[in-house]
């Protein structure tokens, strides 16, 4: 019995470290997820419901969003989604529930949205390789007309790096090495990866072998061992080794430098007009999806894009915010699938 | 040192006390529900901690961490059913111990095990980071192909009895981990036509089938018989000797545990297979392993809880993750503004600090809340079997579904558990199905890449010094036991002749 009570004892303490941890949120505000456990303290779930009360009455007022994380949770996509969700709520004035489900190189979660009821209420997670899933992957029920596009809201870029060891220094080096026999680390068969170098090698007319890791930390690794001689990973993933020394950052990928890391130049400013490559994340719905509902998803996400203090956790989070509207959307997303699909089909051996 | 100092003033805090005791009750238990894991336990909390201070939420991401890996081992004690796969050694000698009706010995001896490498580990982590650190980076992809060839060498030794039979498992579990895309085309191999098979099988689902449903069907053959029997659980008390016998042992396992965890790419499962053969290799009562050898609960334990602070080690020091844990620990570090790698140490000294004394005090308050989850724990062996029983299918599908929220791997759950049932009975070891399907994956990744790499001069990755020494392990890791065991042949042989002789 005694043992009973002093279990008892030591969940009722448990408890009240959560509710100290809880009553934080007015000193630090900066992330604050529904996601949280049901621990979440009584206080928390009434201050949530007040904003809910002083939000407009939209579509989405009170109601309770599934919004589909097809990767697992801690990773990159479940780290942004959750924060952009975090900012939606208050937005929105509604609950989104975050949901991963992961398997099948994103396939299984996908597919669960496109069987799910098309009434504004189901979300997931999309970016850039995802509506060419049905080419990529075999078994997949799904094709690009099946989801309706709503829209972006950050596009991260890569940082090409090179090896200590290699003694590349810059741009012009490292495509003097771009003989076909310098090895190029991917994170990830038919990820983003492979098509940034496709279109790097096409700007630049060169070639590289093609090295094949799983998961960008692993390329960063054999970069510094000098077994990798170039990388691209993305900026947050990048950052630590830049600073230790231990890789030579050549160039950022998208149009403009990073914020967090501002002395990196682009790969347009070197000599290559116009290149960009960016993973995109963005949001889609089932298809047949009220415009009107998708419309004001779209529109609390642009909002939430402006907020500053979002703004500062994406940059702490690694995420370079990047907003296209739902009309906007429409037509990147067509010809994001098209572009990817050509890539694809030009370049495997299937 | 200063900065040391800091980080045991702000541990003691009581706010961050109670962080700890707290983050090690939840992970204890998710490590202990079949189905739930250590890395389950981290990434559920991640979100939660994002409202913390960055020192408190670490400290409370260490103890779920270190809780989880610990809590795998106390069902495995008592039911035989890891509750992680890091805990299927513990379980092989475990369940043995409980028979005998020393299943608080056995207890006792996880949790002790588990503190010393936890604790010993956390001060390498504090003590020798960076020269630890300069080790992973030397490790490339040919090293870690060798670690897991050297980690498939532990299957001889699992299936000593039937060495043929034990092979065949291993070799069919190899293919199996096959199953899904190719890690350089993304080919999908295998799949027939199932979007869920793209990405392989999971292997958590099938190791839950593997090693829970059989013991439930074990449990139903024979639904009330053995109940009165096996209700002991005898003194939690050790034996002084147990300690004394073990202390070499410990320190080994946790050496290579630690070396393990620095190692991306392989963790605590590994690590405690690895360091479970050691132990047999080295040891003077080999023939004990299997039927409830102390020495092989050890080495497991500080095995899988050496890893603990050994792969916090690249990610502090360089950013790289060194377990799935520590890939969501690196997560929630960015977050907070707490960027791994060199300029740690020096700009966030004082949050670095905290963690690591945090993470050796977690180690410590390991025993006592472990012990308390021990004695709650062991009434376990007095619920009747057919309670229990259904208690073990609900978690295992609940676990199972969790993991992934998908159906299917449900279902490959309970495919993987009547397999197992039929190996079961038909004296088929199902522990070098584990170690396949946990290192063939790695295996093929390091392998292809290191081909790409030395392209048509193959020979060259033995100019690695880290390579050759491995590879030369492997080789003696693989040979060792036929030696041993023709040599015992030799003698039997010997000892016959002479008695036909008299």
């Amino acid at each position: 019995m005694k043992r009973k009570s002093l279990a008892l004892l030591l969940a009722a303490v448990l408890a009240l470290g959560m509710t100290g941890c809880g009553s934080d949120k007015t000193s630090a505000p900066q992330v604050s997820s529904q996601q949280a456990p049901a621990e979440n303290d009584a206080a928390g779930e009434e201050a949530d419901s007040a904003d809910t009360a002083a939000s407009g009455d939209g579509f989405y007022a009170g109601k309770t969003v599934e919004m589909i994380v097809p990767w697992g949770a801690g990773g990159g996509a479940d780290t942004a989604c959750r924060l952009v969700c975090s900012y939606m709520e208050k937005e929105l004035g509604c609950t989104i529930v975050i949901n991963n489900v992961t398997g099948g190189g994103g396939s299984i979660g996908l597919a669960q949205l496109t069987d799910a009821d098309a009434d504004g209420l189901t979300y997931a997670y999309f970016a850039n390789t995802d509506s060419n899933g049905d080419i990529m992957l075999e078994g997949v029920p799904y094709t690009v007309d099946d989801f309706a596009p709503v829209c972006k809201f950050a596009a991260d870029p890569h940082i090409i790096l090179a090896s200590n060891a290699s003694g590349i220094k810059d741009l012009d080096g490292m495509i003097a090495a771009g003989d076909g026999n310098t090895l190029w680390g991917i994170g990830g068969a038919w990820t983003h990866w492979d098509f940034l170098k496709l279109e790097f090698e096409e700007a630049t007319g060169t070639s590289y072998k093609r090295l094949v890791y799983d998961g960008g930390a692993a390329v960063i690794t054999d970069i510094m061992n000098g077994d990798c001689t170039v990388g691209t990973p993305f900026v947050s993933e990048a950052l630590s080794a830049i600073d230790a020394g231990e890789a030579v950052p050549i160039a950022i990928t998208s149009a403009e430098r990073n914020e967090a890391c501002p002395d990196i130049p682009t790969v347009a400013e070197l000599g290559y007009d116009g290149f960009e490559s960016t993973m995109w994340r963005g949001f889609v719905a089932p298809v047949g999806t009220p415009e009107d509902a998708m419309r004001e998803f779209a529109e609390a996400v642009g909002t939430v894009c402006e907020n500053e203090e979002f703004q500062q956790a994406a940059v702490q989070a690694g995420i370079t915010v990047d907003y296209t509207d739902y009309d906007s959307f429409q037509t990147f997303y067509k010809e994001n699938h098209e572009s990817v699909k050509e890539y694809y089909e030009s370049n495997s051996d299937m | 040192m200063e900065n040391i100092m800091l980080g045991f003033a702000n541990v003691f805090q009581p706010n961050n006390l109670l962080v700890c005791i707290g983050g090690l009750f939840v992970g204890i238990l998710f490590g202990a529900l079949p189905g739930f894991s250590a890395t389950m336990a981290v990434a559920i909390f991640v979100p939660f901690t994002y409202v913390m201070e960055p020192g408190a939420a670490l400290l409370l991401l260490s103890a779920l961490y270190c809780g989880g890996v610990f809590g795998g081992s106390i069902p495995a004690v008592l039911v035989g059913i890891p509750g992680t796969p890091a805990s299927a050694p513990t379980a092989l000698e475990g369940k043995a111990l409980v028979k005998k009706g020393e299943a608080g010995r056995a207890l006792n001896l996880v949790t002790m095990a588990s503190c010393f490498g936890g604790f010993v580990s956390s001060v390498a982590l504090l003590v020798c980071a960076p020269l630890l650190a300069k080790i992973a980076k030397m490790v490339g992809q040919p090293e870690q192909m060798f670690v897991a060839i050297f980690g498939l060498s532990v299957v001889v030794m699992l299936s000593q009895e039937n060495l043929f039979k034990g092979l065949m498992v291993a070799i069919i579990s190899l293919l199996l981990a096959t199953f899904g895309q190719d890690p350089v085309e993304g080919f999908p191999r295998f799949t027939f036509g199932f979007s869920q098979l793209t990405g392989g099988f999971s292997v958590v689902p099938v190791l839950i089938g593997l090693f829970s449903l059989p013991e439930v069907f074990k449990m139903l053959e024979d639904p009330l018989g053995k109940m009165a029997e096996s209700g002991k659980v005898g003194s939690l008390k050790l034996k002084l000797t147990d300690i004394t016998h073990n202390i070499v042992n410990a320190v080994r396992s946790t050496i290579i545990g630690v070396c393990v965890g620095i190692i991306p790419a392989a963790g605590p499962d590994i690590a405690a297979f690895l360091c479970y053969n050691e132990a047999k290799k080295a040891s003077k009562e080999p023939e004990k392993f299997g039927n409830g050898s102390p020495e092989g609960i050890v080495a497991a334990e500080a095995g899988n809880n050496g890893v603990t602070g050994g792969s916090l080690i690249p990610l502090l020091t360089l950013g790289i993750p060194g377990s799935a844990p520590a890939a969501i620990f690196l997560g929630a570090m960015i977050i907070h503004g707490v960027r791994p790698g060199p300029t740690l140490f020096t700009q966030h000294a004082e949050t670095v600090y905290t963690m690591i004394i945090g993470f050796a005090l977690i180690n410590l308050l390991m025993y006592f809340v472990g012990m308390l989850f021990c004695k709650c724990g062991s009434l376990i062996l007095v619920i009747p079997k057919s309670i229990l029983a259904t208690v073990i299918v609900v978690l295992a599908v609940v676990g199972t579904f969790a993991t992934n929220k998908n159906m299917f791997d449900v279902f490959v759950m309970f495919g993987a558990g009547i397999i197992g049932y039929l190996m079961l009975r038909n004296d088929f070891p199902t522990s070098p199905v584990a170690l396949a399907l946990l290192l063939g994956t790695n295996m093929e990744k390091s392998m292809s890449l290191t081909r790409t790499m030395y392209e048509g001069e193959l020979y060259m990755v033995f100019s690695r010094p880290l390579a050759a020494a491995l590879a030369a392990f492997t080789i003696f890791s693989f040979v060792f036991p036929l030696v041993k065991m023709a040599r015992e042949r030799k003698k039997k042989a010997a000892q016959s002749t002479e008695q036909r002789g008299e």
